[in-house]
């Protein structure tokens, strides 16, 4: 059962990535600007999850310091997305948002959060911040009663992103209190990789209903 | 300590499942509630066309009763006053024979004639009894005859739906009757045609009706057939019977449509 576990853990939930990639690809050039922008995330992300997979699993070597990397890039990126389905005012006002909380992760590692731990809270603040962003996306956008809700592909990938982010919070908020590894923490990071597979399904599904331009219009 | 620890991995569990049951939730309930009120919006939106075509038929049905009323008056009163007219100024005879009388004579029953042909003309075309005691076919070839008597345009009528043509009740028989007149008017005004022929033909679940000319025809594009008054007539006349129709036209090529009417 344990080796299951590994490989799932190890293998299978991560390459589910893979499927929104292909289906990207797939379909790019129907892709818009916050398509695009996630499409980069997912490769970043697939990149780094390979890396740390890497040296933790052949080379032993801690890697929890990639995430104080990897958060502010992945806020980021995401910002960027939804920040394409809102007025050039709002934008402006998500990109300095990012710009903070970049800068909130540095002093988070410098003065509270050392590379030996994982960066709990900013990942949280990042959580909080994506989670409101999704809700405020589909305040705004599920007004439209020209189609179903299943036809527009960024209502798949805002459902993905806060699905990912609300279910994953909580283990952001408690991950440096787990010290005893055992059954329960397995049951933990099978459930959390579970949700990031269903994100990537999620992510494959936007994509590939952008192919019949389906996509809620974006500002210009 | 480990109770500690055993309780944070618990609460972390139930914190996990918590918040993926809400967000699931609520993007159900959001499908849900966007769907429902895309249903509502369409059912609103056939009950508006529901009542448009109410209100189309409506004004269809009064015109043609209002057609009928005027053909019938034109028909029983003026023309029965015309002959009236005709026979009294042949009664009327002066104690001297006079040329100038003769000559008055002549060109007053002439006058009455041409008039009395005129109002049937006009009376049967307001409306056309042909159609409501023989029907569909006998109504068309009657028009062409009278069309083909004029030597200006060669109507050819095939039936091959006889049966189907008798079964139809007089109100679609009037709306393909005037989409049929409109279409022979639009050729005789527009086309410059010499020929058009009509086809009837049924099955078990339709009654189609293929009109062609060889006129000079119209180019193909979003709007044909959307730009005259006769055009939108057929249109709306077809819609209220829930008929529809093709157009197959080119520039130098003819005018053709296709008419299919649904039986069930």
């Amino acid at each position: 059962m344990e080796k299951f576990f590994f490989i799932y853990l190890t293998f299978i939930a991560p390459s589910t990535a893979l499927i929104p990639v292909v289906y990207a690809f797939i379909n790019y050039r129907h892709l818009n600007r916050a398509f695009k922008t996630l499409l980069f995330f997912i490769i970043f992300s697939v990149v780094m999850n390979t890396t740390s997979s890497v040296m933790a699993r052949v080379y032993h070597l801690p890697t929890l310091w990639l995430f104080h990397i990897y958060t502010p890039f992945e806020f980021a990126f995401i910002i960027a997305f939804f920040s394409e389905f809102f007025s050039k005012r709002i934008r402006y006002i998500m990109y300095g948002v990012a710009v903070a909380f970049a800068f909130f992760c540095l002093c988070n590692t410098l003065f509270f959060q050392s590379f030996k731990q994982l960066d709990g809270y900013s990942r949280s603040v990042d959580a909080l911040i994506l989670i409101a962003c999704s809700m405020l996306f589909f305040a705004k956008n599920n007004n439209d009663l020209d189609h179903k809700w299943g036809d527009f592909a960024s209502n798949w990938i805002v459902a993905g992103v806060l699905l990912y982010y609300s279910s994953s919070l909580f283990m952001f908020i408690f991950f440096n209190m787990m010290t005893l590894a055992g059954t329960i923490q397995m049951i933990i990071f099978i459930g959390y990789a579970t949700v990031v597979a269903i994100e990537y399904v999620l992510f494959a599904i936007g994509f590939n209903k952008c192919s019949a331009q389906q996509t809620i219009s974006t500002f210009k | 300590m480990q109770r500690t620890t055993d309780n944070i991995y618990f609460q972390m569990i139930m914190g996990m499942s918590g918040a993926a049951i809400l967000v699931v939730s609520f993007i159900l309930f959001s499908i849900r509630n966007q769907n429902r009120l895309l249903r509502q919006r369409q059912q609103f939106q056939q009950a508006e066309i529901a009542h448009q075509k109410e209100l189309l038929r409506a004004v269809i049905e009064s015109q043609e009763a209002e057609r009928k009323r005027i053909g019938q008056d034109l028909h029983d009163d003026v023309g029965t006053s015309l002959s009236g007219l005709r026979l009294l100024i042949e009664m009327f005879k002066p104690l001297q024979k006079d040329q100038h009388y003769t000559d008055f004579l002549r060109s007053s029953k002439t006058t009455i004639d041409k008039i009395v042909k005129d109002v049937r003309h006009i009376s049967h075309n307001l409306s056309p009894a042909t159609l409501g005691y023989y029907g569909l076919a006998a109504a068309i070839n009657e028009h062409s005859d009278i069309i083909n008597q004029s030597g200006k345009l060669t109507i050819e009528v095939q039936n091959r739906a006889e049966a189907a043509l008798e079964q139809l009740n007089i109100t679609v028989a009037t709306a393909l009757y005037r989409v049929l007149e409109e279409l022979l008017n639009n050729t005789i005004k527009h086309s410059g045609a010499s020929r058009a022929a009509i086809v009837f033909a049924a099955s078990s679940e339709q009654i189609t009706i293929e009109y062609k000319d060889n006129g000079k025809g119209l180019p193909i594009s979003a709007d044909t057939g959307r730009k005259g008054m006769g055009m939108q007539n057929i249109e709306s006349r077809l819609l209220n019977i829930n008929a529809t129709f093709v157009l197959s036209t080119q520039p130098g090529q003819g005018f053709g449509i296709g008419i299919t009417y649904p039986l069930n």
